[in-house]
């Protein structure tokens, strides 16, 4: 699922693999949604932010798909990045939003509001030569 | 809570200085602040600095060589705010009672960082994921533009404004004019954000003497009084928020104006957190200087130029005058001091009696943004 880079460079996951899990194929980022006051997150949160519960968390799957808040095409970024790169804002609807790397940096196939899908892939390659791995979002 | 007065305040000239040490930038500031304000050390009881990228204990580096030593000195980092958070904190110092007369000092040198884009802290979920300050300013804009029918031109008409005023300002990093093709046609740093879009990689210094008012008229026939002084953070919110609306702006404007008993419409003059064109325009709005989706009306009209109908970043502001980080909030404090003092030269808005300066920024997931810091001052 993951392209690799010559097949050579070592995964590393960024925040973390905890923060997804794959199912048939798809992706859906894990989260946290608080029993008590009903809020969701992105990443799981431990105590309730809103509501400073502790212990009310509980895991859960974020749609596969969301909504594309907004996004910009980088040029200049820190060095681990491969410019050009998009960033985006989607909107799930559990009601969180996540900032993550867009599949595709062709202004043409990017429009606001449009559906997009989570899947893995390389977002960057760190200061050891490790490939990083993340979600990433394609334009549907 | 006492009355706190501006007595004195100084800047050196932003640019690129890779050969000087940075604590030597922030003491220049801060002498020609004291001399501004014709104070000796021995009246300074307290030092507060600011500064998001110049290491431990600048405040001591800053203030050993002058001797002025042995006092509390308390080192600020607030991100954007961080020179805007010290003034703060020395407002408290003297409001509560506690002391008679500070120093407050921001100084940066991102020089020494090597150009680029402002480095973020890595722990951030989304720094982890590639976001850079233009990118996310980028993200506002294009919101902006979709949901209030604004234009890329408009964007440059900003840079246009603030080139124009920091070719008044012999302290502003660029000198020259700019045009709108010219703004448009530089380098693409985050779409839609070109170069000159952005405030530039710089170094600077700014600081001021605060002083209880019963005891400023010692020193000075024209204190300017700071008649509020805010600090917030930004608020957690993990879900869907209006990137248009910069809700830590919002709050701390809407908390200052309260302060002062004063309304946006008693502003004669504004430094705004203008780190890049979409910004300037969101806090036309956010500030209340015009409604919900008017801010293109304002730039279109010249409302905002020095000579219009509410002046916004006379100095030229942090995309001309620039924005070493830590420097801002005080710089921003000079030029309104200067505006308020009539000592503006040729940038001078005419009659200006109330100024505002609007510190806010710290790229942080879930927060608009880390902090933002206002003041309001009166001639």
């Amino acid at each position: 699922m993951v392209g690799s880079d010559k097949g050579e460079r070592k995964q590393v996951f960024y925040p973390g693999e905890e923060c997804w899990v794959a199912e048939k194929d798809n992706l859906h980022l894990v989260g946290s949604h608080c029993k008590k006051c009903g809020q969701n997150y992105f990443p799981a949160m431990e105590i309730c932010p809103k509501c400073f519960a502790e212990g009310e968390m509980e895991k859960i799957k974020l749609s596969n798909r969301g909504k594309l808040y907004s996004y910009s095409i980088v040029y200049v970024g820190p060095k681990e990045f491969t410019t050009p790169y998009a960033v985006g804002y989607v909107d799930f609807p559990e009601g969180v939003r996540v900032l993550g790397q867009l599949t595709t940096v062709e202004p043409g196939e990017l429009k606001l509001d449009m559906n997009v899908q989570s899947e893995l892939g390389r977002i960057g390659v760190d200061e050891q030569g490790n490939e990083m791995v993340s979600y990433k979002f394609r334009p549907l | 809570m006492r009355e706190v007065a501006v007595i004195g305040v100084g800047m050196i000239k932003m640019g690129k200085y890779p050969e000087r040490m940075l604590s030597s930038m922030g003491r220049e500031a801060v002498l020609l602040a004291m001399k501004d304000a014709g104070v000796q050390r021995s009246d300074i009881q307290a030092g507060y600095s600011g500064t998001l990228r110049g290491g431990s204990l600048l405040g001591q580096r800053i203030l050993k060589d002058l001797g002025m030593t042995g006092m509390p000195i308390n080192n600020m980092e607030n991100a954007c705010s961080s020179g805007s958070s010290a003034l703060r904190e020395g407002w408290l110092g003297i409001a509560s009672g506690l002391y008679d007369m500070v120093i407050a000092v921001g100084s940066e040198k991102l020089s020494a960082l090597g150009g680029g884009t402002l480095p973020l802290e890595r722990e951030d979920l989304e720094v982890s994921q590639g976001l850079v300050m233009p990118a996310l300013y980028a993200m506002r804009a294009r919101r902006y533009m979709a949901d209030f029918n604004a234009t890329k031109e408009h964007l440059a008409k900003v840079v246009v404004k603030s080139r124009k005023n920091a070719s008044l300002n012999p302290l502003a990093q660029f000198n020259q004019p700019t045009t709108v093709e010219a703004v448009l046609n530089s380098r693409m740093i985050a779409d839609p954000i070109t170069l000159f879009q952005c405030c530039p990689t710089g170094d600077g210094a700014g600081a001021a003497v605060l002083c209880s008012l019963d005891k400023a008229r010692k020193y000075t026939s024209r204190p300017i009084v700071i008649k509020a002084s805010v600090l917030v953070s930004g608020k957690f919110e993990p879900g869907f928020r209006d990137m248009t609306t910069p809700e830590i702006t919002v709050r701390a404007s809407k908390l200052a104006y309260e302060m002062a008993s004063l309304g946006p419409k008693d502003i004669d003059v504004a430094e705004v957190h203008d780190a890049f064109s979409i910004a300037e325009l969101l806090y036309y709005e956010a500030l209340g200087f015009c409604k919900r989706g008017e801010a293109t009306k304002l730039i279109d009209e010249g409302a905002t130029d020095i000579d219009g109908r509410i002046p916004v970043n006379p100095s030229g502001g942090l995309i001309s005058k620039g924005h070493p980080v830590g420097a801002t909030g005080l710089a921003q404090l000079a030029e309104i001091v200067w505006q308020l003092r009539g000592q503006a030269g040729q940038r001078q808005v005419k009659n200006a009696k109330v100024g505002i300066s609007h510190c806010t920024g710290g790229g942080i997931y879930g927060l608009d943004h880390g902090a933002c810091s206002i003041h309001i001052l009166a001639s």
